[in-house]
């Protein structure tokens, strides 16, 4: 869903969308066409292209059916020349990486990370913001914070590399949130960009399970410039994000503040599980 | 490579939370819920050719990755199910 709401700056962006799964193709239909899907889903019911890739999911037990077949879920960015340039894998399956991490990874194959220098200005400037409108249940988006030097000062890539960071973003934990690692972008030497992807959970937050308030992130910037009598700053900052709607199967429980649409969702359920062997659906859920 | 199998998790009203805050009515460690704890497989490495892709579209019809993406960079995301 998140995904198909970004389609025109994929399509902007000159890249073609694909996303597969061990779904048969009529599931995939009816997935399609209940959330207007216009990007590639393809059909890997027998885990083929899932084997050939290497990642089919091996903690899975083999009897452990319908489970067994789904892959490592991740994402793999492919330049024009039909290179691999970079991919997102991480550990908990519930998270997947948001689009706009995926557009700044096409941004980076065509234009690379570096920019030109800006005029510098007499004062330091510094900027925290959320790259997308709203945090989703397991969506990964990335909270950047950029940081341009002023006059005179400048950041040590040296220094970095000697393990010594001149900038650092610390997020205050909240229960709701999931944090990744930072990623530090260089822009130029003036200048550096820090992200780190974030996501909020289904965590119960006043008793409500997919809360949709708002989140109030805060944290600190740190950084320390290198040039003559240069003081290291450090900024607290505050940032309310809206929560929207997660989308959800139709085979869970109907909870507030998701998005369930009818795809005959039991119906292919039922298929996929009978291909495996499976006819009785009722010992697959814990009592 | 030994992948490790998550196990932490727990219980709640609703079913098992596990260390990110993400709760299901499965318990951390089984079916659609049998996450790593350490590293695991990611596939082709960076750099590499991406491999060819040859199966079915949602239509039926037959697709070839690097056929339908011609000289466009490509997004290719592994899920594991639209209807779970």
């Amino acid at each position: 869903m998140e995904l198909q709401a970004q389609i025109k700056a994929f399509e902007a962006a000159g890249a073609a969308l694909y996303s597969l799964s061990y779904d048969e193709p009529d599931a995939l239909a009816d997935f399609r066409d209940a959330y207007d899907i216009t990007y590639g889903l393809l059909a890997d019911p027998d885990s083929h292209v899932i084997r050939q890739f290497g990642i089919l999911n091996t903690l899975v037990g083999e009897d452990d059916h319908p489970w067994f077949g789904v892959p490592f879920p991740g994402t793999y960015v492919v330049s024009a020349a039909g290179v691999i340039s970079q991919k997102f894998f991480g550990k908990n399956f519930a998270l997947r990486t948001g689009p706009e991490i995926l557009l700044r990874a096409l941004r980076e194959e065509s234009g690379g990370r570096e920019s030109p220098a800006r005029e510098r200005q007499v004062d330091a400037n510094w900027n925290v913001f959320l790259d997308g409108e709203r945090l989703i249940v397991s969506v990964l988006r990335d909270l950047v914070a950029r940081i341009e030097l002023p006059v005179g000062e400048r950041f040590d890539a040296q220094q970095t590399l000697a393990g010594k960071d001149s900038f650092d973003l610390l997020l205050k934990e909240h229960p709701r949130l999931v944090v990744g690692d930072v990623d530090v972008v260089h822009v130029n030497d003036g200048e550096v960009e820090l992200r780190v992807p974030l996501a909020v959970n289904a965590n119960l937050a006043d008793g409500a399970i997919y809360a949709q308030e708002d989140i109030t992130i805060s944290g600190e910037l740190r950084w320390h410039g290198s040039g003559s009598d240069v003081a290291p700053r450090c900024e607290k900052f505050e940032l309310t994000l809206p929560v929207g709607p997660a989308l959800r199967s139709e085979l869970t429980t109907p909870v507030d503040g998701t998005v369930v649409r009818a795809m005959n969702g039991m119906q292919h359920f039922q298929k996929m599980a009978a291909r495996r062997g499976i006819t009785d659906l009722s010992k697959l859920f814990p009592e | 490579m030994t992948i490790e199998l998550e196990t932490g998790a727990v219980e709640v009203a609703e079913g098992w939370k596990d260390d990110d805050g993400f709760v299901t009515v499965f318990q951390q460690g089984s079916g659609p819920r049998a996450n790593p704890k350490g590293d695991f497989p990611t596939g082709p490495d960076v750099g590499t050719r991406m491999p060819d892709v040859r199966c079915l579209d949602s239509f039926g019809n037959p697709f070839d990755l690097h056929e339908d993406r011609g000289r466009r960079p490509a997004i290719f995301i592994f899920q594991r199910s639209a209807v779970w």
